[in-house]
Protein backbone atom coordinates (compact mmCIF):
# COMPACT_ATOMS: atom_id res chain seq x y z
CA UNK A 1 0.00 0.00 0.00
CA UNK A 2 1.12 3.78 -0.82
CA UNK A 3 3.34 4.53 1.97
CA UNK A 4 1.39 7.88 2.48
CA UNK A 5 -1.98 6.78 2.44
CA UNK A 6 -1.10 4.40 5.03
CA UNK A 7 0.14 6.58 7.17
CA UNK A 8 -3.20 8.74 6.65
CA UNK A 9 -5.55 5.52 7.62
CA UNK A 10 -3.28 4.70 11.01
CA UNK A 11 -3.84 8.13 12.18
CA UNK A 12 -7.69 7.75 11.70
CA UNK A 13 -7.56 4.33 13.05
CA UNK A 14 -5.33 5.38 15.75
CA UNK A 15 -8.02 8.67 16.60
CA UNK A 16 -11.02 6.11 16.23
CA UNK A 17 -9.58 3.41 18.76
CA UNK A 18 -8.55 6.37 21.13
CA UNK A 19 -12.23 8.07 21.32
CA UNK A 20 -13.86 5.15 22.13
CA UNK A 21 -11.70 4.63 25.55
CA UNK A 22 -8.35 5.23 26.71
CA UNK A 23 -5.64 3.32 25.39
CA UNK A 24 -2.13 2.26 25.99
CA UNK A 25 0.48 1.86 23.35
CA UNK A 26 0.30 -2.21 22.82
CA UNK A 27 -3.16 -2.08 22.92
CA UNK A 28 -3.34 0.16 19.84
CA UNK A 29 -0.88 -2.36 18.23
CA UNK A 30 -3.03 -4.88 19.07
CA UNK A 31 -6.16 -3.68 18.05
CA UNK A 32 -5.13 -2.39 14.59
CA UNK A 33 -2.74 -5.76 14.18
CA UNK A 34 -6.23 -7.77 13.94
CA UNK A 35 -7.73 -5.89 11.09
CA UNK A 36 -4.61 -5.66 8.85
CA UNK A 37 -1.07 -6.04 8.78
CA UNK A 38 1.27 -3.29 9.91
CA UNK A 39 4.93 -2.46 10.83
CA UNK A 40 4.21 -2.73 14.52
CA UNK A 41 6.70 -0.64 15.19
CA UNK A 42 5.57 2.67 13.61
CA UNK A 43 2.67 3.09 15.66
CA UNK A 44 4.46 4.55 18.38
CA UNK A 45 5.93 7.26 16.42
CA UNK A 46 3.08 7.99 15.38
CA UNK A 47 1.64 8.51 18.67
CA UNK A 48 4.34 10.14 19.56
CA UNK A 49 3.97 12.87 17.16
CA UNK A 50 0.13 13.16 17.59
CA UNK A 51 0.81 13.62 21.69
CA UNK A 52 3.07 16.50 20.59
CA UNK A 53 0.73 18.11 18.36
CA UNK A 54 -1.76 18.60 21.44
CA UNK A 55 -4.36 15.82 20.05
CA UNK A 56 -4.05 13.16 22.62
CA UNK A 57 -2.48 13.45 26.82
CA UNK A 58 -0.67 10.65 28.42
CA UNK A 59 -0.88 9.48 32.00
CA UNK A 60 0.59 6.55 33.54
CA UNK A 61 -1.74 3.81 35.14
CA UNK A 62 -0.82 1.06 37.43
CA UNK A 63 -1.42 -2.39 35.93
CA UNK A 64 -2.70 -5.83 37.58
CA UNK A 65 0.51 -7.07 35.66
CA UNK A 66 3.85 -6.13 35.45
CA UNK A 67 4.97 -2.00 35.83
CA UNK A 68 2.40 1.04 35.14
CA UNK A 69 1.44 1.55 31.63
CA UNK A 70 1.36 4.54 29.47
CA UNK A 71 -2.14 5.41 28.29
CA UNK A 72 -3.29 7.78 25.66
CA UNK A 73 -6.34 10.28 26.15
CA UNK A 74 -8.03 11.93 22.74
CA UNK A 75 -7.83 15.65 23.49
CA UNK A 76 -10.66 17.76 22.11
CA UNK A 77 -8.59 19.16 19.37
CA UNK A 78 -7.76 15.06 18.81
CA UNK A 79 -11.89 14.65 18.37
CA UNK A 80 -11.76 17.40 16.19
CA UNK A 81 -9.40 15.96 13.59
CA UNK A 82 -10.75 12.68 13.87
CA UNK A 83 -14.29 13.82 12.74
CA UNK A 84 -12.36 15.62 9.71
CA UNK A 85 -10.58 12.18 8.80
CA UNK A 86 -13.21 10.22 9.49
CA UNK A 87 -15.40 12.57 7.15
CA UNK A 88 -12.79 12.53 4.13
CA UNK A 89 -12.73 8.44 4.72
CA UNK A 90 -16.44 7.85 3.74
CA UNK A 91 -16.72 10.47 1.14
CA UNK A 92 -13.29 8.70 -0.31
CA UNK A 93 -14.88 5.33 0.38
CA UNK A 94 -18.01 6.16 -0.81
CA UNK A 95 -16.67 7.68 -4.46
CA UNK A 96 -14.64 4.07 -4.63
CA UNK A 97 -17.48 1.65 -3.62
CA UNK A 98 -19.51 3.65 -6.33
CA UNK A 99 -17.28 3.33 -8.85
CA UNK A 100 -16.72 -0.38 -8.08
CA UNK A 101 -20.91 -0.81 -8.26
CA UNK A 102 -21.18 0.93 -11.46
CA UNK A 103 -18.61 -1.71 -12.98
CA UNK B 1 18.55 -10.55 18.24
CA UNK B 2 16.81 -10.10 21.89
CA UNK B 3 14.97 -7.39 23.76
CA UNK B 4 18.65 -6.08 25.42
CA UNK B 5 20.19 -5.90 21.69
CA UNK B 6 17.10 -4.31 19.67
CA UNK B 7 16.96 -1.42 22.64
CA UNK B 8 20.12 -1.05 22.44
CA UNK B 9 20.36 -0.40 19.02
CA UNK B 10 17.56 1.73 18.96
CA UNK B 11 19.31 3.89 21.61
CA UNK B 12 22.30 4.08 18.99
CA UNK B 13 20.22 5.28 16.59
CA UNK B 14 18.10 8.22 18.78
CA UNK B 15 21.18 9.77 19.75
CA UNK B 16 20.72 12.92 18.27
CA UNK B 17 17.09 13.48 19.83
CA UNK B 18 16.76 15.35 23.18
CA UNK B 19 17.67 13.22 26.01
CA UNK B 20 13.84 12.83 27.55
CA UNK B 21 13.17 11.88 24.23
CA UNK B 22 15.63 9.24 24.08
CA UNK B 23 14.31 8.07 27.31
CA UNK B 24 10.26 8.09 26.47
CA UNK B 25 11.00 5.79 23.37
CA UNK B 26 13.08 3.86 25.18
CA UNK B 27 10.52 3.07 27.67
CA UNK B 28 8.01 2.69 25.01
CA UNK B 29 9.53 0.28 23.34
CA UNK B 30 10.43 -1.27 27.01
CA UNK B 31 6.79 -1.24 27.73
CA UNK B 32 5.66 -3.17 24.09
CA UNK B 33 8.37 -5.81 24.43
CA UNK B 34 6.81 -6.30 27.98
CA UNK B 35 3.28 -6.93 26.91
CA UNK B 36 4.39 -9.34 24.12
CA UNK B 37 6.12 -11.35 25.98
CA UNK B 38 3.13 -11.63 28.44
CA UNK B 39 0.86 -12.68 25.52
CA UNK B 40 3.50 -15.08 25.17
CA UNK B 41 5.34 -13.91 21.87
CA UNK B 42 8.92 -15.06 21.81
CA UNK B 43 11.64 -12.06 21.19
CA UNK B 44 12.13 -12.83 17.68
CA UNK B 45 8.93 -12.80 16.57
CA UNK B 46 8.26 -8.98 18.59
CA UNK B 47 11.48 -8.40 16.37
CA UNK B 48 10.19 -9.07 13.86
CA UNK B 49 6.89 -7.61 13.74
CA UNK B 50 8.59 -4.10 15.14
CA UNK B 51 10.80 -3.88 12.05
CA UNK B 52 14.42 -2.51 12.39
CA UNK B 53 15.27 0.22 14.73
CA UNK B 54 16.91 2.29 11.84
CA UNK B 55 13.78 2.30 10.34
CA UNK B 56 11.81 3.18 13.31
CA UNK B 57 14.99 6.09 14.33
CA UNK B 58 14.49 7.45 10.94
CA UNK B 59 10.83 8.62 11.01
CA UNK B 60 11.69 9.58 15.27
CA UNK B 61 14.29 12.11 13.30
CA UNK B 62 12.63 13.06 10.95
CA UNK B 63 9.88 14.72 13.09
CA UNK B 64 12.16 15.63 15.45
CA UNK B 65 14.05 17.65 13.11
CA UNK B 66 10.63 19.01 11.68
CA UNK B 67 9.69 20.37 14.63
CA UNK B 68 13.20 21.89 15.73
CA UNK B 69 13.13 24.28 12.46
CA UNK B 70 9.51 25.13 12.50
CA UNK B 71 10.22 26.53 16.07
CA UNK B 72 13.58 28.10 15.07
CA UNK B 73 13.87 28.39 11.14
CA UNK B 74 17.49 28.73 10.11
CA UNK B 75 19.25 27.66 7.25
CA UNK B 76 21.20 24.39 8.95
CA UNK B 77 17.67 23.49 10.71
CA UNK B 78 15.63 24.33 7.39
CA UNK B 79 18.00 22.21 5.17
CA UNK B 80 18.44 19.11 8.28
CA UNK B 81 14.65 18.78 8.65
CA UNK B 82 14.61 18.65 4.26
CA UNK B 83 17.04 15.89 4.41
CA UNK B 84 15.85 14.27 7.28
CA UNK B 85 12.28 14.10 5.42
CA UNK B 86 14.14 13.01 2.20
CA UNK B 87 15.73 9.72 4.26
CA UNK B 88 11.43 8.39 4.50
CA UNK B 89 11.34 8.78 0.81
CA UNK B 90 8.03 11.02 0.79
CA UNK B 91 9.97 13.48 -1.38
CA UNK B 92 12.05 13.53 -4.34
CA UNK B 93 15.87 14.80 -3.98
CA UNK B 94 15.51 16.69 -7.57
CA UNK B 95 12.93 18.83 -6.44
CA UNK B 96 14.49 20.29 -3.47
CA UNK B 97 18.51 19.88 -4.80
CA UNK B 98 18.04 21.61 -8.15
CA UNK B 99 16.81 25.30 -7.17
CA UNK B 100 18.76 25.48 -4.43
CA UNK B 101 22.05 24.54 -6.54
CA UNK B 102 21.13 27.30 -9.45
CA UNK B 103 20.50 29.21 -6.71
CA UNK B 104 23.82 28.80 -4.42
CA UNK B 105 26.16 29.56 -8.10
CA UNK B 106 25.05 33.04 -8.20
CA UNK B 107 26.95 34.21 -5.30
CA UNK B 108 29.92 31.65 -6.08
CA UNK B 109 30.49 32.67 -9.57
CA UNK B 110 29.98 36.26 -8.71
CA UNK B 111 33.34 35.54 -5.74
CA UNK B 112 35.57 33.86 -8.44
CA UNK B 113 35.00 36.13 -10.58
CA UNK B 114 35.79 39.14 -7.89
CA UNK B 115 38.55 36.98 -6.56
CA UNK B 116 40.19 36.57 -10.28
CA UNK B 117 39.71 40.52 -10.93
CA UNK B 118 41.08 41.72 -7.46
CA UNK B 119 44.62 39.16 -7.95
CA UNK B 120 45.10 39.65 -11.66
CA UNK B 121 47.74 42.99 -11.39
CA UNK B 122 49.64 40.90 -8.82
CA UNK B 123 49.35 38.20 -11.23
CA UNK B 124 50.52 40.29 -13.47
CA UNK B 125 53.17 41.73 -11.41
CA UNK B 126 54.41 38.12 -10.18
CA UNK B 127 55.21 37.48 -14.18
CA UNK B 128 56.34 40.24 -15.78
CA UNK B 129 58.59 42.12 -13.05
CA UNK B 130 58.01 45.36 -12.41
CA UNK B 131 58.26 46.76 -15.92
CA UNK B 132 56.69 50.06 -17.70
CA UNK B 133 54.34 48.08 -18.79
CA UNK B 134 52.63 47.37 -15.84
CA UNK B 135 53.51 51.33 -14.32
CA UNK B 136 51.79 52.94 -17.79
CA UNK B 137 48.59 50.71 -17.25
CA UNK B 138 48.30 51.50 -13.43
CA UNK B 139 45.01 53.07 -14.12
CA UNK B 140 43.40 50.12 -15.48
CA UNK B 141 45.46 48.07 -12.60
CA UNK B 142 43.11 50.21 -10.39
CA UNK B 143 40.20 49.84 -12.49
CA UNK B 144 40.16 46.21 -12.36
CA UNK B 145 40.63 46.15 -8.73
CA UNK B 146 37.80 48.33 -7.89
CA UNK B 147 35.61 46.35 -10.26
CA UNK B 148 37.00 43.23 -8.12
CA UNK B 149 35.59 45.07 -5.22
CA UNK B 150 32.21 45.79 -6.72
CA UNK B 151 32.18 42.16 -8.00
CA UNK B 152 32.69 41.18 -4.19
CA UNK B 153 30.13 43.77 -2.97
CA UNK B 154 28.19 42.54 -5.45
CA UNK B 155 28.39 38.78 -4.42
CA UNK B 156 28.00 39.54 -0.38
CA UNK B 157 24.59 41.07 -1.10
CA UNK B 158 23.21 38.04 -3.69
CA UNK B 159 24.14 35.77 -1.39
CA UNK B 160 22.47 37.48 1.27
CA UNK B 161 19.15 37.37 -0.53
CA UNK B 162 19.91 33.87 -2.56
CA UNK B 163 20.13 32.71 1.74
CA UNK B 164 16.80 34.27 2.16
CA UNK B 165 15.11 32.74 -0.84
CA UNK B 166 16.85 29.53 -0.08
CA UNK B 167 15.09 29.27 3.37
CA UNK B 168 12.19 30.40 2.31
CA UNK B 169 12.08 27.62 -0.25
CA UNK B 170 12.94 25.29 1.92
CA UNK B 171 10.47 25.89 4.36
CA UNK B 172 8.31 26.04 1.26
CA UNK B 173 9.18 22.46 0.73
CA UNK B 174 8.73 21.31 4.40
CA UNK B 175 5.02 22.39 4.55
CA UNK B 176 4.23 20.39 1.75
CA UNK B 177 5.98 17.66 3.15
CA UNK B 178 4.43 18.11 6.25
CA UNK B 179 0.96 18.39 4.73
CA UNK B 180 1.27 15.15 3.26
CA UNK B 181 2.90 13.57 5.47
CA UNK B 182 0.31 14.32 8.45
Amino acid sequence: MNVQFKKGVLELCVLVLTSKKDRYGYELVEEISKKFEISEGTIYPLVRRLTKEGLFSTYLMESNEGPPRKYYRITEKGIELKNELLQDWQQFTKGVNEMLEEE
Amino acid sequence: MDKKTYLNELAKEIKSLPLHEQKEVLEDYEEHFNMAQESGRSDEDIISGLGSPRKIAKELLAHSEITRAEEDPSLSSVTRAVFATLGLGLFNLIFVLAPFIVLILIPVVLVIVSGALLVSPFLLLFQDGLTATFLKEVFLILGLIGLGLLFFAGALKASRVVYKMTLSYLSFNLRIIRRKYT
